[in-house]
């Protein structure tokens, strides 16, 4: 009887924290798209959705996960400036895929549990008559935060990866560094 | 030059003949192989790095991630990266502002419906891979789809199959997609000049979608005359704003361009596989 309620308390646990990364994203997304839609200019709109990006990103983790294995061999203040390129990065290239004024239908599917603290919460994104799959990796410390997203199987992370791994096995961490905040301050 | 034509096909036939072993290979090196148990994803620990990945211990970096890694055969980089930067100076200064024009030019319900007619016409190659992959399911709904749209949409240029339940969302299908079903590999990379890139799988996928495909048909049956270009060159044009969009997608934030378009192509072609 005890062994029963435990696992029926467990699988409730775990299927809440399921629905809260869902009820998470949702908000999130849909203050995203708020913005845009009351955004004039592309300007205006990749200021304005910073702060809502910053709050449910977790650019650190993101940053050390794309650059890999070069980010050990960062220094500390490396790192710091590591993650302040990559985070205007990510805002450019997210603010990139949104059109100001307009506000596309977005559809949040139940989040599959990944283990260890991690989430993958399934979107569908219909945009004037075509259908995009769009996944958002997340993962809990204090509140549920984005650490990847996936857009028809491109994986934002693996694929700033597979550029870092590329410059790291010719120039070493350094050039990771260097190449990072020259594309980062790069004017679009 | 025929000389050289048919030595080019007889080294991509080749190439594409090794593509499955190749690949399947590379694959089984790069990828990490997942397993479901429960709902929950768990890593495989033997994760292999080939000699030219990194080593990356620690759970890997990129821990659950890591299915998203994909090594990719690309044994010519050094032309591919050449023919990349020729493309990329072409889109810029050739194909951008013809796509602008066109979309500047024409207003958007003339370009849907110049989008829905050939979309509309390409229906043979997805119902002849449908049928190839056996989703005949897939295929009946494109014939039906084919028939409401061309009858009911006055030649394609509407698409009520859209409206019907039964009828819409049908997945699409093309031959590199046929063949990857069929277990056969990617091989090795290519980059093709102004096409962009490819596999030599998905380039011998694109001579059967192009063989299937009517519009290409008034070209062999007229020898390539002069006026075939007013029936091919439209469907042409009007994919460029969005190859130019899917373009700048993948590089234009990129670190590195050419990796960065690799990496999406597979990933994309590979997403498209599993439909």
């Amino acid at each position: 009887m005890w062994a029963f309620l435990l696992v029926f308390a467990k699988t409730y646990a775990e299927n809440e924290s399921l629905v809260d990364a869902e009820n998470t994203l949702r908000f999130a997304v849909n203050q995203v798209l708020t913005v845009a839609k009351n955004s004039r200019n592309r300007v205006e709109l990749e200021r304005s959705v910073r702060p809502i990006l910053e709050r449910y990103i977790d650019f650190a983790k993101m940053t050390q996960l794309a650059i890999g294995a070069g980010w050990r061999a960062l220094s500390t203040l490396q790192r710091e400036q590591a993650a302040v390129d990559f985070t205007t990065l990510v805002i450019r290239s997210y603010s990139d895929k949104l059109k100001p004024g307009e506000f596309p239908e977005i559809e949040v599917r139940s989040a599959r549990d990944l283990g260890q603290g991690r989430v993958e919460v399934p979107t569908t994104l219909r945009y004037q008559g075509s259908e995009y799959e769009v996944a958002y990796r997340m993962h809990k410390m204090n509140q549920w935060r984005v650490t990847d997203v996936i857009i028809e199987g491109v994986s934002f992370v693996a694929n700033y990866r597979s550029q870092f791994d590329e410059i790291y096995k010719r120039g070493g961490a350094e050039a990771v560094a260097k190449t990072l905040h020259t594309t980062a301050n790069r004017m679009p | 030059m025929k000389k050289f034509i048919s030595n080019l096909i007889l080294i991509l036939v080749v190439c594409f003949i090794f593509s499955g072993c190749a690949t399947r290979q590379a694959a089984e090196i790069g990828e990490v192989k997942t397993t479901s148990r429960a709902g929950t994803i768990s890593q495989s620990k033997s994760f292999k790095t080939t000699k030219d990945s990194l080593e990356v211990p620690v759970e890997d970096e990129l821990g659950s991630f890591s299915e998203h890694r994909t090594h990719v055969f690309d044994p010519l980089e050094p032309i591919n990266r050449a023919i990349f930067a020729f493309n990329h100076e072409f889109y810029r200064f050739v194909i951008r502002p013809v796509a602008d024009g066109y979309e500047f030019i024409l207003p958007k319900i003339v370009r849907e419906g110049i989008d829905n007619v050939y979309e509309n016409l390409t229906f043979p190659v997805r119902f002849v891979n449908h049928g190839l992959q056996g989703r005949f399911d897939r295929a009946g709904k494109e014939l039906g789809a084919f028939v409401v749209n061309s009858v009911a949409g006055i030649g394609g240029v509407w698409h009520p199959s859209e409206k019907i339940e039964f009828l819409k969302d049908i997945p699409k299908a093309d031959t590199g997609q046929t063949f990857a079903k069929w277990g056969i590999g990617h091989g090795p990379y290519l980059v093709l000049p102004v096409l962009g890139p490819t596999t030599v799988r998905d380039f011998v996928g694109m001579v059967g979608d192009y063989a299937l495909n009517p519009v290409s048909w008034a070209t062999f049956a007229f020898g390539g005359e002069v006026w075939t270009l007013a029936i091919t060159s439209p469907n042409t044009v009007r994919t460029l704003p969005k190859r130019m969009d899917e373009y700048d997608a993948a590089t234009k934030h990129a670190i590195d361009r050419y990796t960065s378009a690799r990496m999406t192509y597979i990933h994309f072609r590979n997403k498209h596989a599993k439909r």
